[in-house]
């Protein structure tokens, strides 16, 4: 795109690209790529007589003169899941998908080992319910209250993971450092000896900040794992988030630096 | 006739000439993605959503009836122009003698019908 937008219309934006891929991609007849650069043209020619940054109501009339992406192929031509994932969502008041995640979710929820393969049969098909739901900018109204669980359960568990790959440099930074020195005072109580604690603290502070500042930027460059890693729930996540963490870790090696300057360390 | 079953209908009846009205567009001069549309849009009823125009130009693309080559423009960034191919313009002739054969057919059951 050549044209500026204002934020409210860069997300808007975003949310009707996100809608034609879901729509079109995989479909055999055409070329994604292809169809998608002609779109963002139509748009730029359509905008670029406007003054910058163009707002989100300009950009929504041309949006709906090029109508919803999910109408622009017929249904013989869409990618085989899509086919498959329509059959069971047979209209906006339809409620045969909504009520398979539910059936899918409950039976992973039975102490059996088949929730190996109930929980991402619902999670799956959860997601592809709010994709289709998405595309065809629809309302899931009181449908999500049956494909939410397994999306809510799913994204908790990949939370924590994520949140304790980001956090196990702190334990291994601390015991890491606190072996190679060999302090006396190892434990139960770090915070009686000051010096133990500023060690543990260099550690925790220098390894978890290398860790961030790596991660930070991946995810600054890429945003959208998360946003489809955690997706629905994280179409909020942008690169400005990922240079937070950046910054953080930035922040957290300079400490340790300080520290290990300070105690003449390294 | 119910409102929904002329709707439905309607709709039915652009997607069908859609690929003939792109390749028609094309038969004189070749054009860019916009204007293509911008031409359709000027047979009332034809276009519903534009959007529809791209999937079609990629398939017709595909099926190497019309060729795409990108040129500068001095209006702005690169743009790609659509053109018919030897076969596309074949395919034209075959279609629109088709189409002229169903219409007469059609006209024809309606002068009766009259």
């Amino acid at each position: 795109m050549n044209i500026a937008l204002t934020h409210e219309a860069q997300e808007h934006l975003d949310r009707y690209l996100r809608r034609m891929k879901v729509s079109l991609y995989g479909a055999r007849s055409i070329d994604f790529e292809d169809v998608e650069r002609d779109v963002l043209a139509h748009i730029d020619t359509e905008l670029e007589e406007d003054p910058p940054p163009v707002s989100c109501e300009r950009l929504e009339a041309v949006l709906k003169r090029l109508g919803s992406p999910s109408q622009w192929l017929p249904l013989d031509e869409l990618a085989w899941w899509r086919k498959v994932v329509l059959r069971l969502w047979t209209g906006p008041e339809s409620w045969r998908l909504a009520y398979l995640c539910l059936g899918l979710f409950a039976l992973a929820l039975v102490p059996l080992p088949t929730i190996i393969l109930f929980l991402p049969a619902s999670y799956f098909l959860a997601r592809a319910a709010v994709s289709l739901n998405e595309s065809a900018d629809e309302e899931l109204g009181p449908r999500r209250w049956l494909i939410y669980p397994p999306l809510i359960l799913v994204s908790l568990l990949l939370a924590l993971f994520f949140l304790a790959f980001l956090f196990f440099p702190f334990v291994v930074g601390v015991a890491a450092t606190l072996d190679n020195w060999q302090s006396p005072a190892l434990r139960p109580s770090v915070f009686v000896d000051w010096h133990v604690a500023a060690l543990a603290t260099f550690g925790a502070c220098g390894s978890a900040g290398i860790w961030w500042i790596l991660w930070g930027s991946v995810l600054a460059s890429k945003p959208q794992i998360v946003r489809l890693t955690f997706f629905p729930f994280g179409q909020w996540f942008r690169g400005l988030h990922g240079w937070t963490l950046t910054a953080l870790g930035l922040v957290a090696v300079l400490l340790a630096a300080a520290i290990g300057f300070y105690y003449g360390l390294g | 006739m119910k409102t929904s079953f002329t709707d439905n209908w309607t709709v039915q009846l652009r997607k069908g000439i859609l690929e003939l009205c792109i390749l028609n567009s094309l038969h004189s001069s070749r054009l860019y993605g916009y204007d293509i549309v911008r031409k359709l849009r000027q047979v009332e009823g034809l276009v519903i959503g534009e959007g529809t125009i791209y999937p079609i130009l990629s398939r017709l693309k595909r099926e190497t009836f019309v060729e795409t080559s990108v040129e500068e423009s001095p209006e702005g960034p690169p743009r790609k122009y659509y053109e018919l191919t030897d076969l596309g313009r074949h395919q034209l002739c075959r279609m629109n003698t088709e189409w002229e054969v169903l219409w007469r057919g059609i006209e024809s059951l309606r002068q009766e019908g009259a």
